[in-house]
């Protein structure tokens, strides 16, 4: 007969009410383990991009505000290319618009001759044959997403693009879009001369601090620009921001709903249980082993709502993967660490919700809690 | 000129006043409770019997006057959870007994504030349930029991560390006269084959009559300190 029995069955007592806490704390949970895992999905999404395309560092605007930042002149980016230690560049053009039955398709361009191109192998069709043809390539999910193959037409921009192959990329961004020859995205998306993006490779054998140096020195020259390493640049993406961002209005979200959903369910608990309480405290239970077995029952309730959010967030997961127009665009990767931060979260959110009902039901007179009756 | 031991409880020119002196629970009370006595402490309803009762198992305490307890005053032990727990049982009118937990882990709930090792608690919970004779109602909850049963796991219970005094608050107040009479037939037995020392509260006479010794209570005062009355039983 120890504490861990009694506090079971006290649970096993209140089964509904027990239920809908560790429902509560789980869906707090769940939401975090899914936007850590968003964040970490979209971040190894974008590294698994640079590497495939052998990109030392990325150029773009400095406090983009949107996934996609806002477009600068391609003038600059010939100014860039002229500095010692570039060995190349590739100028890129993206959006984030809505094709076909899907809410949200990345539509990518590279500049014609860059050697962002190389890294891609056409599984179906052919490549484009010259800069300002006035067709498209599809990604291979974003094929099977979209339902369209070779020789099939899609509407963007207002105009009919053939597709003219089907291309497989180790990034998954990439395998999820639609690629435009740049010249032509320009002229249909209104962006004529600008990009959004500037691919850079170091000439080789640079080592990392020669290359830092080299991202000072080209935002010193334009400070309107973000330069910043392949390897890093996912986390200076805005959308890594916004979701960390997200990650932690949520955090704190839950943090308070399970303070105070745990929290109430304790002081139910300790209410109803006046009498048992003074009575264990009759018979000789010491007001420090009262308050070990209400904190004790509140971090179990902490731990298990944590382990279930775990298990839903795996769900939803699964279930959101069901949707080619969501699974082909996002993914969601679930990494040990940010489940152990979830549990001991939880287990922490619970405790400190513990402690007050706590330090209540110990400071209980059985006397006072007789008369209670 | 010969001095008497250190009585095993006793009370002196003790008083308590619930609601700011409002209520008068008790006025000056003198009680000595020798070891192996059996004692009633009878009176109406708020005549300060259950109070003088909670007094000496140190549940309360006295506004002014002292209890004593081998010689030794409660108000200088400090927190008198460990004197609750080793020295004093307790059986409660409600029973007051855990409802998620079975028989056998009621009974177990006072040995966790003891020495006795875990391995140890069940085997003697079950040793105590048989001597009240529950033995084959060791995993049956409070809900599953009759009044009498759950009374007499409450027994159980107190006994659970071998106290030295068993304080009992109207026993018998929510059992029919069969059960009443089973557990005053146990409360007796404990205390004459055990050496037990008794002390209960009842306003039930037939219950009162099996103590060797009745105090009458009323109006927060003893009235009647020594009615000696032979054991019956």
């Amino acid at each position: 007969m120890n504490l861990l029995p009694m506090v079971a069955r006290n649970f096993k007592a209140r089964r509904m009410r027990t239920a809908l806490t560790l429902f509560g704390i789980a869906v707090g949970m769940m939401a975090i383990v899914a936007l850590m895992g968003l964040s970490r999905g979209f971040e190894r999404g974008w590294d698994q991009t640079m590497n495939a395309r052998g990109t030392d560092a990325v150029i773009n605007r400095a406090a983009a505000g949107s996934p996609i930042p806002a477009p600068f002149s391609e003038d600059i980016a010939a100014s860039i290319r002229s500095l010692p230690g570039i060995e190349s560049s590739g100028g890129v053009l993206s959006s984030l618009v809505p094709v076909g039955n899907l809410p949200m398709v990345l539509i990518t361009s590279w500049e014609w001759s860059s050697y962002i191109w190389n890294h891609l192998t056409i599984v179906e069709g052919r490549m484009p044959q010259h800069p300002d043809e006035q067709v498209i390539l599809l990604g291979k999910s974003a094929s099977q997403a979209l339902g369209k193959g070779v020789g099939e037409t899609l509407l963007l921009y207002g105009s009919k693009f053939p597709v003219c192959g089907i291309y497989e990329s180790a990034s998954m961004i990439e395998s999820g879009a639609i690629l435009i020859p740049l010249e032509v995205m320009q002229h249909k998306s209104d962006n004529v001369g600008k990009i959004n993006f500037l691919n850079l490779r170091f000439d080789p054998g640079t080592e990392s601090s020669k290359a830092r140096s080299i991202c000072r020195e080209i935002e010193t020259i334009h400070p309107g620009l973000s330069a910043s390493l392949a390897s890093e640049s996912a986390q200076q993406n805005s959308t890594t921001k916004a979701v960390r961002g997200m990650t932690l209005a949520v955090t704190l979200l839950s943090m308070i709903v399970g303070l105070t959903s745990v929290m109430n369910t304790m002081l139910m608990s300790v209410f109803e249980r006046t009498m048992e309480i003074g009575v264990l405290r009759a018979i000789g239970w010491k007001a420090s082993r009262i308050r070990r077995m209400i904190l004790l029952e509140a971090s179990l309730l902490g731990v298990a709502g944590g382990l279930l959010g775990v298990l839903l967030a795996f769900a939803v997961r699964e279930i959101l993967y069901l949707f080619p127009s969501i699974g082909s665009a996002i993914r969601i990767e679930i990494a040990l660490d940010a489940v152990l931060f979830t549990v001991v979260f939880a287990t922490i959110v619970g405790a400190i919700s513990g402690l007050y009902p706590a330090v209540r039901a110990s400071r209980m007179k059985p006397t006072v809690a007789f008369r209670h009756q | 000129m010969e001095t008497h031991p250190p009585y095993l409880s006793e009370a002196t020119a003790v008083t308590r006043s619930y609601e700011q002196g409002r209520i008068q629970a008790l006025r000056g009370v003198d009680l000595k409770v020798e070891e192996g006595d059996f004692i009633a402490i009878t009176g109406s309803s708020g005549s300060g019997k259950t109070t003088l009762l909670q007094m000496l198992g140190g549940l309360d305490s006295p506004d002014s006057g002292e209890i004593f307890f081998r010689g030794q005053a409660l108000s200088g032990m400090g927190d008198l959870s460990s004197f609750r727990a080793q020295r004093v049982g307790f059986v409660f009118q409600s029973f007051h007994l855990l409802p998620t937990l079975t028989a056998s882990e009621n009974v177990q709930v006072p040995m966790v504030e003891s020495s006795i090792s875990r391995k140890e608690r069940a085997p003697r919970a079950t040793r105590l349930l048989s001597e009240v004779g529950l033995a084959d109602r060791t995993h049956s909850r409070p809900p599953e029991l009759s009044g009498g049963e759950r009374q007499r796991v409450a027994i159980a219970r107190s006994l659970a560390n071998q106290p030295e005094l068993l304080l009992a608050d109207e026993p018998t107040g929510n059992l029919d006269r069969a059960s009443a009479t089973m557990v005053m037939e146990l409360l007796s037995r404990i205390h004459r084959e055990n050496g037990m020392t008794l002390v209960l509260v009842t306003h039930d006479p037939a219950t009162a009559a099996y103590a060797s010794r009745q105090i009458h209570m009323s109006d927060g005062m003893v009235k009647h300190p020594t009615s000696e009355t032979p054991l019956s039983r």
